[in-house]
Protein backbone atom coordinates (compact mmCIF):
# COMPACT_ATOMS: atom_id res chain seq x y z
CA UNK A 1 0.00 0.00 0.00
CA UNK A 2 1.10 3.66 -0.95
CA UNK A 3 0.79 5.28 2.77
CA UNK A 4 2.53 3.41 5.32
CA UNK A 5 0.55 2.69 8.86
CA UNK A 6 0.89 1.60 12.13
CA UNK A 7 -0.52 -2.12 12.96
CA UNK A 8 -1.29 -1.36 16.74
CA UNK A 9 -2.58 2.91 16.42
CA UNK A 10 -6.35 3.65 14.95
CA UNK A 11 -5.93 4.73 11.46
CA UNK A 12 -6.85 8.34 12.42
CA UNK A 13 -5.86 10.14 15.73
CA UNK A 14 -7.37 13.48 17.40
CA UNK A 15 -5.04 16.05 16.91
CA UNK A 16 -3.51 15.11 13.38
CA UNK A 17 -7.00 14.71 11.18
CA UNK A 18 -6.13 18.30 9.40
CA UNK A 19 -2.20 17.72 9.21
CA UNK A 20 -1.66 16.44 5.85
CA UNK A 21 -3.62 19.64 4.76
CA UNK A 22 -0.93 21.34 6.89
CA UNK A 23 1.44 19.22 5.53
CA UNK A 24 0.64 20.05 1.69
CA UNK A 25 0.22 24.07 2.39
CA UNK A 26 3.86 23.61 3.58
CA UNK A 27 5.10 21.54 1.43
CA UNK A 28 3.83 23.85 -1.27
CA UNK A 29 5.43 26.50 0.28
CA UNK A 30 8.91 25.82 0.70
CA UNK A 31 8.82 24.24 -2.67
CA UNK A 32 7.21 27.82 -4.21
CA UNK A 33 10.08 29.46 -2.28
CA UNK A 34 12.85 27.43 -3.68
CA UNK A 35 11.52 27.97 -6.77
CA UNK A 36 11.24 31.36 -6.52
CA UNK A 37 14.53 31.76 -5.42
CA UNK A 38 16.31 29.46 -8.22
CA UNK A 39 14.56 31.11 -10.88
CA UNK A 40 15.78 34.67 -9.80
CA UNK A 41 19.14 33.65 -8.88
CA UNK A 42 19.02 32.28 -12.50
CA UNK A 43 17.64 35.49 -14.42
CA UNK A 44 20.02 37.98 -12.16
CA UNK A 45 23.23 35.08 -13.26
CA UNK A 46 22.34 35.22 -17.08
CA UNK A 47 21.77 39.16 -16.76
CA UNK A 48 25.24 39.16 -15.14
CA UNK A 49 27.33 36.97 -17.75
CA UNK A 50 25.89 38.78 -20.16
CA UNK A 51 26.44 42.66 -18.93
CA UNK A 52 30.26 40.58 -18.25
CA UNK A 53 30.47 40.48 -21.83
CA UNK A 54 29.36 43.95 -22.77
CA UNK A 55 30.83 47.30 -22.78
CA UNK A 56 29.29 51.00 -23.60
CA UNK A 57 31.68 53.54 -25.09
CA UNK A 58 30.48 57.11 -25.02
CA UNK A 59 32.34 59.71 -27.26
CA UNK A 60 31.62 63.33 -25.92
CA UNK A 61 30.21 65.36 -28.89
CA UNK A 62 32.30 68.16 -30.21
CA UNK A 63 31.44 70.95 -31.73
CA UNK A 64 32.72 71.70 -35.52
CA UNK A 65 34.03 67.75 -35.49
CA UNK A 66 31.61 65.15 -38.15
CA UNK A 67 30.45 62.68 -34.80
CA UNK A 68 30.14 59.97 -37.93
CA UNK A 69 33.93 60.51 -38.66
CA UNK A 70 34.78 60.11 -35.36
CA UNK A 71 32.74 57.35 -34.32
CA UNK A 72 33.94 55.66 -37.78
CA UNK A 73 37.42 55.51 -36.54
CA UNK A 74 36.28 54.54 -33.04
CA UNK A 75 34.68 52.01 -34.33
CA UNK A 76 37.90 50.96 -36.59
CA UNK A 77 40.22 51.63 -33.23
CA UNK A 78 37.24 48.49 -31.73
CA UNK A 79 37.35 46.61 -34.67
CA UNK A 80 41.15 46.35 -34.37
CA UNK A 81 41.82 45.31 -31.23
CA UNK A 82 42.06 41.88 -29.82
CA UNK A 83 39.86 41.68 -26.75
CA UNK A 84 36.79 42.79 -28.87
CA UNK A 85 34.23 40.42 -30.95
CA UNK A 86 32.26 43.04 -32.51
CA UNK A 87 31.05 46.38 -32.18
CA UNK A 88 28.06 48.69 -33.07
CA UNK A 89 27.32 52.47 -33.14
CA UNK A 90 24.00 53.09 -31.57
CA UNK A 91 22.19 54.45 -34.85
CA UNK A 92 20.18 57.76 -34.02
CA UNK A 93 16.70 56.65 -34.29
CA UNK A 94 17.64 53.88 -31.47
CA UNK A 95 19.00 56.53 -29.42
CA UNK A 96 15.81 59.01 -29.66
CA UNK A 97 13.87 55.31 -28.76
CA UNK A 98 16.16 54.83 -25.46
CA UNK A 99 15.60 58.74 -24.42
CA UNK A 100 11.68 58.81 -25.06
CA UNK A 101 10.40 57.46 -21.61
CA UNK A 102 12.08 60.54 -20.36
CA UNK A 103 12.81 63.04 -22.89
CA UNK A 104 9.81 62.33 -24.95
CA UNK A 105 9.40 62.17 -29.05
CA UNK A 106 10.62 65.72 -29.58
CA UNK A 107 12.14 66.40 -32.26
CA UNK A 108 14.54 68.82 -30.19
CA UNK A 109 16.15 65.56 -29.20
CA UNK A 110 18.50 65.75 -32.09
CA UNK A 111 19.76 69.47 -31.20
CA UNK A 112 20.91 68.42 -27.94
CA UNK A 113 24.66 67.54 -27.74
CA UNK A 114 24.38 63.88 -26.79
CA UNK A 115 27.22 61.47 -26.53
CA UNK A 116 27.56 58.86 -29.41
CA UNK A 117 27.34 55.74 -28.35
CA UNK A 118 28.77 52.09 -28.94
CA UNK A 119 27.97 49.11 -28.08
CA UNK A 120 31.08 46.27 -27.98
CA UNK A 121 30.99 42.83 -26.94
CA UNK A 122 33.77 41.41 -25.76
CA UNK A 123 35.67 38.28 -26.61
CA UNK A 124 35.56 35.74 -23.28
CA UNK A 125 38.51 36.71 -21.40
CA UNK A 126 39.40 39.87 -23.52
CA UNK A 127 41.67 42.55 -21.74
CA UNK A 128 39.47 45.45 -20.95
CA UNK A 129 42.41 47.23 -19.40
CA UNK A 130 44.32 47.53 -22.52
CA UNK A 131 40.95 48.47 -24.77
CA UNK A 132 40.28 51.33 -21.80
CA UNK A 133 43.85 52.43 -22.49
CA UNK A 134 43.92 52.65 -25.85
CA UNK A 135 40.22 54.43 -26.05
CA UNK A 136 41.88 57.19 -23.68
CA UNK A 137 44.77 57.81 -25.74
CA UNK A 138 43.24 58.03 -29.17
CA UNK A 139 40.26 59.56 -28.48
CA UNK A 140 40.62 61.96 -24.87
CA UNK A 141 37.37 62.04 -23.46
CA UNK A 142 35.70 58.38 -24.29
CA UNK A 143 34.38 56.47 -21.57
CA UNK A 144 34.34 53.18 -21.55
CA UNK A 145 31.37 51.40 -19.38
CA UNK A 146 31.78 48.40 -17.45
CA UNK A 147 28.01 48.07 -16.50
CA UNK A 148 30.05 47.61 -12.92
CA UNK A 149 27.33 49.33 -11.04
CA UNK A 150 24.05 47.43 -12.31
CA UNK A 151 26.47 44.10 -12.73
CA UNK A 152 27.49 44.21 -8.38
CA UNK A 153 23.57 44.93 -8.70
CA UNK A 154 22.45 41.78 -10.08
CA UNK A 155 24.84 39.52 -7.89
CA UNK A 156 23.52 41.39 -5.02
CA UNK A 157 20.43 40.46 -5.88
CA UNK A 158 21.16 36.90 -6.34
CA UNK A 159 22.68 36.60 -3.03
CA UNK A 160 19.31 38.65 -1.33
CA UNK A 161 17.13 35.38 -3.50
CA UNK A 162 19.24 32.66 -1.86
CA UNK A 163 19.29 34.07 1.70
CA UNK A 164 15.42 34.97 1.47
CA UNK A 165 14.35 31.55 -0.47
CA UNK A 166 16.60 30.09 2.53
CA UNK A 167 15.10 31.75 5.08
CA UNK A 168 11.89 30.89 3.72
CA UNK A 169 12.31 27.15 3.85
CA UNK A 170 13.54 27.43 6.98
CA UNK A 171 10.44 29.35 8.68
CA UNK A 172 8.04 26.88 7.13
CA UNK A 173 9.93 24.42 8.26
CA UNK A 174 9.91 25.48 11.72
CA UNK A 175 5.97 26.15 11.76
CA UNK A 176 5.96 22.59 10.49
CA UNK A 177 7.42 21.41 13.27
CA UNK A 178 5.81 23.11 15.96
CA UNK A 179 2.53 21.97 14.28
CA UNK A 180 3.80 18.31 13.98
CA UNK A 181 4.72 18.33 17.96
CA UNK A 182 1.26 19.68 18.55
CA UNK A 183 -0.40 16.80 16.41
CA UNK A 184 2.16 14.20 17.95
CA UNK A 185 1.35 15.23 21.80
CA UNK A 186 -2.59 15.80 21.06
CA UNK A 187 -2.47 12.27 19.77
CA UNK A 188 -0.43 10.69 22.57
CA UNK A 189 -2.86 11.68 25.16
CA UNK A 190 -5.32 10.35 22.80
CA UNK A 191 -4.15 7.25 23.14
CA UNK A 192 -2.63 7.49 26.82
CA UNK A 193 -4.59 3.94 27.71
CA UNK A 194 -3.45 2.35 24.51
CA UNK A 195 0.28 3.20 25.64
CA UNK A 196 -0.53 2.67 28.84
CA UNK A 197 -1.74 -0.85 27.88
CA UNK A 198 1.56 -1.51 25.46
CA UNK A 199 4.20 -0.53 28.19
CA UNK A 200 2.01 -3.12 30.66
CA UNK A 201 2.65 -5.57 27.90
CA UNK A 202 6.31 -4.77 27.85
CA UNK A 203 6.69 -2.16 25.64
CA UNK A 204 9.80 -0.02 25.44
CA UNK A 205 9.45 3.57 24.74
CA UNK A 206 11.25 3.05 21.44
CA UNK A 207 8.79 0.47 20.32
CA UNK A 208 5.63 3.05 21.07
CA UNK A 209 8.12 5.67 19.61
CA UNK A 210 7.83 3.53 16.49
CA UNK A 211 4.37 2.87 16.13
CA UNK A 212 3.83 6.77 16.14
CA UNK A 213 6.78 7.19 13.63
CA UNK A 214 5.16 4.77 11.26
CA UNK A 215 1.28 6.63 11.91
CA UNK A 216 3.07 9.97 11.25
CA UNK A 217 5.10 8.74 8.12
CA UNK A 218 1.35 7.87 6.93
CA UNK A 219 0.57 11.69 7.51
CA UNK A 220 3.51 12.75 6.27
CA UNK A 221 3.15 11.01 2.97
CA UNK A 222 -0.52 11.82 2.80
CA UNK A 223 0.57 15.37 2.98
CA UNK A 224 2.78 15.15 0.43
CA UNK A 225 0.95 13.56 -2.12
CA UNK A 226 -1.70 16.80 -1.71
CA UNK A 227 0.96 18.82 -1.50
CA UNK A 228 2.80 18.28 -4.92
CA UNK A 229 -0.06 18.88 -6.90
CA UNK A 230 0.00 22.64 -6.57
CA UNK A 231 3.48 22.57 -6.81
CA UNK A 232 3.43 20.01 -10.19
CA UNK A 233 0.52 22.71 -11.91
CA UNK A 234 2.61 25.38 -10.75
CA UNK A 235 6.17 24.12 -12.10
CA UNK A 236 3.92 23.33 -15.13
CA UNK A 237 2.82 26.87 -15.24
CA UNK A 238 6.43 28.09 -14.99
CA UNK A 239 7.47 26.12 -17.64
CA UNK A 240 4.52 27.10 -19.86
CA UNK A 241 5.28 30.97 -19.28
CA UNK A 242 9.32 30.71 -19.98
CA UNK A 243 8.77 28.63 -23.49
CA UNK A 244 6.17 30.60 -24.81
CA UNK A 245 6.53 34.03 -23.16
CA UNK A 246 8.46 36.36 -24.98
CA UNK A 247 8.06 39.11 -22.83
CA UNK A 248 11.77 40.37 -21.23
CA UNK A 249 10.91 39.40 -17.44
CA UNK A 250 9.69 35.72 -18.10
CA UNK A 251 11.93 34.93 -20.75
CA UNK A 252 14.57 35.13 -18.30
CA UNK A 253 13.28 32.76 -16.15
CA UNK A 254 14.72 29.94 -16.83
CA UNK A 255 15.17 26.19 -14.74
CA UNK A 256 17.95 23.67 -14.99
CA UNK A 257 16.87 19.78 -14.15
CA UNK A 258 18.96 20.53 -11.13
CA UNK A 259 16.83 23.16 -9.98
CA UNK A 260 13.76 20.56 -10.58
CA UNK A 261 15.03 18.33 -8.42
CA UNK A 262 15.87 20.56 -5.56
CA UNK A 263 12.38 21.64 -6.21
CA UNK A 264 11.70 18.03 -4.80
CA UNK A 265 13.29 18.50 -2.02
CA UNK A 266 10.61 19.75 0.26
CA UNK A 267 8.12 16.75 -0.25
CA UNK A 268 10.94 14.72 0.88
CA UNK A 269 12.40 16.44 3.52
CA UNK A 270 8.68 16.92 4.74
CA UNK A 271 7.97 13.10 4.80
CA UNK A 272 11.42 12.81 7.09
CA UNK A 273 10.77 16.03 9.03
CA UNK A 274 6.98 14.82 10.16
CA UNK A 275 8.11 11.27 10.93
CA UNK A 276 11.16 12.55 13.49
CA UNK A 277 9.41 14.97 14.58
CA UNK A 278 6.97 12.76 16.01
CA UNK A 279 9.43 9.93 17.05
CA UNK A 280 11.23 12.59 19.17
CA UNK A 281 8.20 13.83 20.36
CA UNK A 282 7.26 10.81 21.39
CA UNK A 283 10.52 9.38 23.30
CA UNK A 284 10.67 12.95 25.33
CA UNK A 285 7.28 12.80 26.49
CA UNK A 286 7.41 9.21 27.51
CA UNK A 287 10.63 9.95 29.49
CA UNK A 288 9.48 12.32 31.36
CA UNK A 289 6.33 10.48 32.61
CA UNK A 290 8.99 7.48 33.47
CA UNK B 1 10.20 -16.92 41.96
CA UNK B 2 8.68 -13.76 43.38
CA UNK B 3 9.99 -12.32 46.63
CA UNK B 4 8.33 -9.53 48.62
CA UNK B 5 9.50 -8.16 51.71
CA UNK B 6 8.30 -5.37 53.89
CA UNK B 7 6.74 -3.67 50.81
CA UNK B 8 4.46 -0.43 51.19
CA UNK B 9 3.19 1.71 48.45
CA UNK B 10 1.76 5.09 48.49
CA UNK B 11 0.49 7.03 46.07
CA UNK B 12 2.05 10.64 45.91
CA UNK B 13 1.95 11.93 49.42
CA UNK B 14 -1.31 10.37 50.38
CA UNK B 15 -1.46 7.70 53.24
CA UNK B 16 0.54 4.06 52.61
CA UNK B 17 -2.31 1.51 51.12
CA UNK B 18 -0.30 -1.26 51.59
CA UNK B 19 1.89 -1.80 54.70
CA UNK B 20 4.53 -4.43 55.61
CA UNK B 21 3.80 -6.88 52.71
CA UNK B 22 5.80 -9.98 52.70
CA UNK B 23 5.29 -13.03 50.86
CA UNK B 24 7.20 -15.48 48.36
CA UNK B 25 5.63 -16.95 45.49
CA UNK B 26 7.13 -20.33 44.37
CA UNK B 27 7.32 -20.96 40.42
CA UNK B 28 4.19 -22.93 39.23
CA UNK B 29 2.31 -22.14 42.55
CA UNK B 30 -1.37 -21.02 42.66
CA UNK B 31 -2.58 -17.95 44.90
CA UNK B 32 -5.84 -16.38 45.44
CA UNK B 33 -5.52 -12.69 46.51
CA UNK B 34 -8.32 -11.89 48.71
CA UNK B 35 -9.70 -9.47 51.00
CA UNK B 36 -12.61 -6.56 51.03
CA UNK B 37 -13.14 -4.40 48.51
CA UNK B 38 -10.87 -1.49 48.95
CA UNK B 39 -8.56 -3.72 51.23
CA UNK B 40 -5.25 -2.89 47.92
CA UNK B 41 -5.96 -6.29 45.97
CA UNK B 42 -5.80 -4.46 42.32
CA UNK B 43 -2.67 -2.20 44.18
CA UNK B 44 -0.96 -5.29 44.97
CA UNK B 45 -1.92 -6.55 41.92
CA UNK B 46 -0.57 -3.27 40.03
CA UNK B 47 2.86 -3.99 41.75
CA UNK B 48 3.41 -7.60 40.38
CA UNK B 49 2.81 -6.37 36.98
CA UNK B 50 4.99 -3.28 37.75
CA UNK B 51 2.34 -0.75 36.74
CA UNK B 52 3.65 0.91 39.82
CA UNK B 53 7.04 0.24 42.33
CA UNK B 54 7.12 -0.24 45.62
CA UNK B 55 7.78 3.31 48.00
CA UNK B 56 10.23 1.00 50.26
CA UNK B 57 10.76 -2.74 50.57
CA UNK B 58 11.74 -5.09 48.68
CA UNK B 59 10.73 -6.48 45.72
CA UNK B 60 12.37 -9.29 44.49
CA UNK B 61 10.97 -10.70 40.61
CA UNK B 62 12.48 -13.37 38.23
CA UNK B 63 15.82 -12.79 40.69
CA UNK B 64 15.98 -8.94 39.98
CA UNK B 65 15.58 -6.16 42.93
CA UNK B 66 12.72 -4.07 41.32
CA UNK B 67 13.72 -1.04 42.89
CA UNK B 68 17.27 -1.43 41.26
CA UNK B 69 16.22 -1.66 38.12
CA UNK B 70 16.29 0.99 35.51
CA UNK B 71 12.71 2.17 33.94
CA UNK B 72 14.49 1.02 30.39
CA UNK B 73 14.65 -2.53 32.20
CA UNK B 74 11.22 -3.12 33.53
CA UNK B 75 10.05 -4.20 30.01
CA UNK B 76 12.02 -7.45 29.83
CA UNK B 77 9.99 -8.13 33.53
CA UNK B 78 6.86 -7.55 32.21
CA UNK B 79 7.64 -9.81 29.33
CA UNK B 80 7.34 -12.56 31.68
CA UNK B 81 3.99 -11.29 33.40
CA UNK B 82 0.45 -12.09 31.80
CA UNK B 83 -2.15 -9.60 33.28
CA UNK B 84 -5.92 -10.22 32.64
CA UNK B 85 -7.34 -6.91 33.53
CA UNK B 86 -10.42 -6.81 35.64
CA UNK B 87 -11.62 -4.16 33.14
CA UNK B 88 -10.22 -6.56 30.23
CA UNK B 89 -8.56 -3.71 28.49
CA UNK B 90 -8.92 -5.06 24.76
CA UNK B 91 -8.25 -2.64 22.29
CA UNK B 92 -11.54 -1.33 20.72
CA UNK B 93 -9.95 -0.80 17.25
CA UNK B 94 -8.05 -4.29 17.22
CA UNK B 95 -9.66 -7.55 16.22
CA UNK B 96 -10.06 -10.29 18.03
CA UNK B 97 -6.52 -12.17 17.03
CA UNK B 98 -4.81 -8.36 16.80
CA UNK B 99 -5.66 -7.95 20.30
CA UNK B 100 -4.05 -11.18 21.37
CA UNK B 101 -0.97 -10.83 19.13
CA UNK B 102 -0.01 -7.85 20.49
CA UNK B 103 2.42 -8.88 23.08
CA UNK B 104 3.86 -10.94 20.51
CA UNK B 105 3.69 -7.97 18.20
CA UNK B 106 5.59 -6.06 21.15
CA UNK B 107 8.23 -8.27 21.38
CA UNK B 108 9.00 -7.24 17.45
CA UNK B 109 7.40 -10.91 16.34
CA UNK B 110 6.66 -10.99 12.22
CA UNK B 111 3.04 -12.13 12.11
CA UNK B 112 4.02 -14.50 9.71
CA UNK B 113 5.97 -16.37 12.96
CA UNK B 114 3.03 -16.08 15.63
CA UNK B 115 -0.45 -16.17 13.44
CA UNK B 116 -1.09 -19.84 13.61
CA UNK B 117 0.00 -20.36 17.27
CA UNK B 118 -2.12 -17.45 18.16
CA UNK B 119 -4.79 -18.93 15.82
CA UNK B 120 -4.42 -22.40 17.63
CA UNK B 121 -5.01 -20.41 21.24
CA UNK B 122 -7.83 -18.22 20.02
CA UNK B 123 -9.12 -22.10 19.36
CA UNK B 124 -8.86 -23.36 22.40
CA UNK B 125 -10.44 -20.48 24.39
CA UNK B 126 -13.04 -21.20 22.28
CA UNK B 127 -13.24 -18.25 19.54
CA UNK B 128 -11.49 -19.35 16.64
CA UNK B 129 -14.82 -18.34 14.30
CA UNK B 130 -14.39 -14.51 16.17
CA UNK B 131 -10.79 -14.00 14.39
CA UNK B 132 -11.36 -10.65 12.23
CA UNK B 133 -14.41 -9.56 15.24
CA UNK B 134 -13.42 -6.13 17.26
CA UNK B 135 -14.32 -6.49 21.22
CA UNK B 136 -17.55 -4.18 20.78
CA UNK B 137 -19.09 -7.04 18.94
CA UNK B 138 -18.08 -9.70 22.14
CA UNK B 139 -19.97 -10.66 24.86
CA UNK B 140 -18.65 -9.98 28.49
CA UNK B 141 -17.54 -13.92 28.38
CA UNK B 142 -15.82 -13.61 25.28
CA UNK B 143 -14.12 -10.36 25.60
CA UNK B 144 -12.73 -11.84 29.21
CA UNK B 145 -11.81 -15.02 27.04
CA UNK B 146 -9.94 -12.90 24.62
CA UNK B 147 -8.67 -10.63 27.80
CA UNK B 148 -6.76 -14.46 29.16
CA UNK B 149 -5.79 -15.58 25.63
CA UNK B 150 -3.95 -12.16 25.47
CA UNK B 151 -2.16 -12.94 28.88
CA UNK B 152 -1.00 -16.55 28.07
CA UNK B 153 0.24 -15.89 24.40
CA UNK B 154 3.56 -15.13 25.25
CA UNK B 155 3.88 -18.17 27.79
CA UNK B 156 4.13 -15.58 30.73
CA UNK B 157 6.08 -17.36 34.06
CA UNK B 158 3.43 -15.18 35.83
CA UNK B 159 -0.24 -14.99 35.21
CA UNK B 160 -2.24 -12.50 37.37
CA UNK B 161 -5.66 -12.28 37.15
CA UNK B 162 -7.75 -9.13 38.66
CA UNK B 163 -11.71 -10.59 39.49
CA UNK B 164 -11.37 -12.59 36.18
CA UNK B 165 -15.02 -14.11 36.62
CA UNK B 166 -16.85 -10.92 38.07
CA UNK B 167 -18.40 -9.85 35.09
CA UNK B 168 -19.70 -12.84 34.09
CA UNK B 169 -21.96 -15.62 34.80
CA UNK B 170 -21.38 -18.56 37.03
CA UNK B 171 -21.23 -21.17 34.04
CA UNK B 172 -18.65 -18.85 31.98
CA UNK B 173 -16.77 -17.94 34.98
CA UNK B 174 -15.94 -21.36 36.02
CA UNK B 175 -14.62 -22.19 32.52
CA UNK B 176 -12.57 -19.16 32.27
CA UNK B 177 -11.16 -20.31 35.35
CA UNK B 178 -10.88 -23.46 34.06
CA UNK B 179 -8.45 -21.92 31.41
CA UNK B 180 -6.43 -20.47 34.17
CA UNK B 181 -6.00 -23.52 35.96
CA UNK B 182 -4.87 -25.42 33.01
CA UNK B 183 -2.18 -22.84 32.20
CA UNK B 184 -1.11 -23.01 35.88
CA UNK B 185 -1.09 -27.07 35.27
CA UNK B 186 1.06 -26.22 32.37
CA UNK B 187 3.83 -24.28 34.71
CA UNK B 188 2.88 -20.28 35.18
CA UNK B 189 3.10 -19.02 38.88
CA UNK B 190 -1.41 -17.75 39.24
CA UNK B 191 -2.36 -15.36 41.28
CA UNK B 192 -6.32 -14.59 41.10
CA UNK B 193 -7.70 -11.87 43.05
CA UNK B 194 -11.29 -12.33 44.25
CA UNK B 195 -14.01 -11.27 45.99
CA UNK B 196 -15.84 -14.39 45.24
CA UNK B 197 -15.80 -16.94 48.40
CA UNK B 198 -17.45 -19.73 47.06
CA UNK B 199 -14.91 -19.65 44.01
CA UNK B 200 -12.46 -20.01 47.17
CA UNK B 201 -13.75 -22.60 48.68
CA UNK B 202 -14.11 -24.87 45.18
CA UNK B 203 -10.22 -24.61 44.79
CA UNK B 204 -8.80 -24.19 48.45
CA UNK B 205 -6.98 -28.02 47.87
CA UNK B 206 -4.51 -26.59 45.47
CA UNK B 207 -4.37 -22.65 45.87
CA UNK B 208 -2.74 -20.50 48.79
CA UNK B 209 -3.84 -17.83 49.68
CA UNK B 210 -2.85 -14.40 50.17
CA UNK B 211 -5.35 -12.03 52.64
CA UNK B 212 -5.42 -9.05 52.69
CA UNK B 213 -6.50 -7.22 56.30
CA UNK B 214 -7.92 -3.86 57.15
CA UNK B 215 -4.64 -1.50 57.11
CA UNK B 216 -2.87 -2.66 53.86
CA UNK B 217 -1.58 -5.87 55.89
CA UNK B 218 -1.11 -8.93 54.29
CA UNK B 219 -1.19 -12.79 55.66
CA UNK B 220 -0.28 -16.27 53.10
CA UNK B 221 -2.52 -18.62 53.93
CA UNK B 222 -0.75 -22.20 52.32
CA UNK B 223 -3.27 -24.95 50.64
CA UNK B 224 -5.79 -26.53 52.57
CA UNK B 225 -4.72 -29.80 53.31
CA UNK B 226 -7.44 -32.67 52.49
CA UNK B 227 -8.51 -34.73 54.91
CA UNK B 228 -7.48 -38.17 55.18
CA UNK B 229 -10.90 -40.12 55.30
Amino acid sequence: MLIPHSKILPRAMLGSRLLPLVIAVNVYLASLAILGGLALIGATGQWARELDQLVTVQVPAESGVSSEAVIKSVLGVLRDHPAVAQARAIEEPEMEALLAPWLGKSAAIRELPLPQLVDVELRPGGDLDSLRKRLEAEFPGAELDDHRQWRDQMHAIARSARWISLSLVFMISLAAVAVIIFATQASLESQNELVALMHLIGAHNSFVASEFQKYFLGIGVMGVLIGIVPVAITIAAIVHLTSNDPAPWTGRITLETMDYILAALPPVAAVLITMFTARVTVLRTLSVMD
Amino acid sequence: MIRVKNIGLQYADGPEILSNISFTLAAGSFHFLTGRCGAGKSSLLRMLYLGHRPSRGLMEMFGKDISQLDASELPEIRRRVGVVFQDFRLVSHLTVFENVALPLAIEGRMEQEYKRDVVELLNWVGLGDKLDHYPALLSGGEQQQVAIARAVVASPQLLLADEPTGSVDAEIGERLLGLLIELNRQGATLVIATHDTGLLERHRYHAGELHLEDGGRLRQLPPVRAKAI
